[in-house]
């Protein structure tokens, strides 16, 4: 609950950061793959859901970025699961969308369970993250 | 005999058989490698049931045993705060899956390493010790067409008669997650220095203990039980130090609890875990599990 708690005030301010920073390339890993996510997110007809995929990212680079109660990257999916719950919103909404960001996380080796134990590997699973929403802001 | 036990202990008294696993153990005994941990744990609180709630995600095993396998849910016990610590204190790379399955090391105790040689239900502590790390300890869960999802006494009893035993498409899974080192115990002193230390203890005895705990938590000593259960916690700061031990009869007690202490379990004056249980010779320390390296993240995240 208390992570969860944290989590949306991260999106939260994910998106206030949105409106008024300029970001900083954070990419992370294959090119081509980021490239393909912003591709596919820009068919996304709903302004509201694309907000909503943005802040799921933007306030998930925040989160891991500062979050220490992590021990590995294992402990974050259901702890995002959660939140997107309580934003209603449904996993594979966009199933073309959802390849794109999975091929993405292989290519950058998300998929390889890590420790969070040192600032450097929260600042590298964040990356990650801060990438995506990169790569779906909505202008 | 308690109103509680119908059957529910399970521990056999044969010290020949303990002195006989006893000289197959590199560290039969904890005394001879205690040096280098001696004295650490002297005015400290170590809950090791803290460790398997975090490990867990809360979900503290609730151990209700339905045959005379007390041995192996002791032993069982013993396995989840070991790879706890291994987890959470440690920070080894593991993952916790599932509370550790009984069947297996109730059976392999009686059968691989006692060789049949008992009739009725029970087993000793010892051959629990030397299966687990012999023949290691599985999480619950499916294996094959083995499954170990949901606890069965009746499977242990099946598994544990002679000539049956562990199934033998378990066993090479179950050897790749031993529990590394075991050693007998006989005092307060070194409990309270090994549970400290992050190693989790087995207790058996023909000891029983009163249902309802004190002001503090404590049971007082009552009854005759021939019973198996583990320590997973010692308080050497409070004004009466103790170990807090954890029985498999689910929520069989009652009264006052301290440190949120989970069901079922009840302090132990130190003296008292010397005198009537760790001086009967079958007592455990477990140390190192070898666990299970996370699997595969989902990448479909969105």
């Amino acid at each position: 609950m208390k992570n969860k708690t944290i989590l949306i005030v991260a999106m939260v301010i994910g998106s206030v950061v949105y409106q008024y920073v300029p970001a900083t390339s954070q990419v992370v890993g294959d090119d081509s793959k980021i490239s393909k996510v912003s591709d596919v997110f820009s068919t996304i007809q709903s302004t509201e859901d694309k907000l909503t995929i943005y802040k799921l990212f933007a306030g998930s680079a925040e989160y891991l970025q500062n979050c220490k109660s992590l021990q590995a990257t294992q402990q974050f999916d259901p702890i995002l699961g959660r939140v997107q719950s309580s934003y209603g919103w449904n996993r594979e909404k966009y199933p073309e969308f959802t390849d794109a960001v999975s091929e993405y996380l292989v290519s950058v080796g998300y998929d390889e369970p890590k420790p969070l134990t040192t600032d450097e590997q929260r600042k590298s699973f964040s990356n990650i993250f801060q990438s995506l929403a990169e790569a779906t802001k909505y202008e | 005999m308690s109103e509680f036990l119908n059957g529910n202990d399970g521990w056999v008294d044969d010290p020949a058989a303990v002195e006989e696993i006893m000289n197959d153990l590199p560290f039969p005994v904890f005394q001879d490698v205690w040096q280098p941990l001696k004295g650490t744990g002297k005015g400290k609180c170590i809950l090791l049931y803290d460790f398997i709630k975090k490990a867990s995600g809360g979900k503290f095993p609730a151990r209700k045993q339905t045959i005379g396998d007390c041995v192996a849910q002791g032993a069982a016990y013993a396995v989840d705060a070991v790879k706890s610590v291994d987890i959470i204190l440690n920070k080894e790379f593991e993952e916790w899956v599932a509370e550790t399955a009984t069947e297996d090391i109730y059976a392999g105790s009686r059968v691989q390493i006692g060789k049949g040689r008992l009739r009725g239900d029970g087993s000793i502590g010892a051959w629990a010790a030397r299966y687990v790390n012999e023949y290691g300890a599985l999480p619950r869960g499916k294996y094959g067409n083995v499954d170990l999802t949901t606890y069965s006494g009746s499977k242990a009893r099946s598994w544990g008669r002679t000539g049956a035993g562990v199934p033998k498409s378990l066993i090479p899974k179950a050897k790749e997650h031993p529990i590394l080192t075991v050693s007998k115990v006989t005092t307060y002193e070194e409990v309270r220095d090994l549970i400290s230390n992050g190693y989790a203890v087995t207790i058996a005895s023909n000891q029983g203990f009163s249902s309802r705990r004190d002001s503090e938590g404590f049971a007082a000593p009552k009854g005759n039980w021939a019973h198996q259960m583990s320590i997973l916690g010692v308080d050497d700061k409070h004004k009466r130090p103790g170990v807090l031990v954890q029985n498999s009869w689910g929520k069989w007690n009652a009264g006052p609890k301290r440190h949120d202490q989970p069901d079922g379990s009840f302090w132990v004056d130190a003296e008292e875990i010397e005198n009537r249980i760790l001086k009967k010779g079958d007592s455990w320390a477990f140390s190192g599990y070898e666990g299970f390296k996370p699997r595969k993240l989902n990448t479909r995240i969105i």
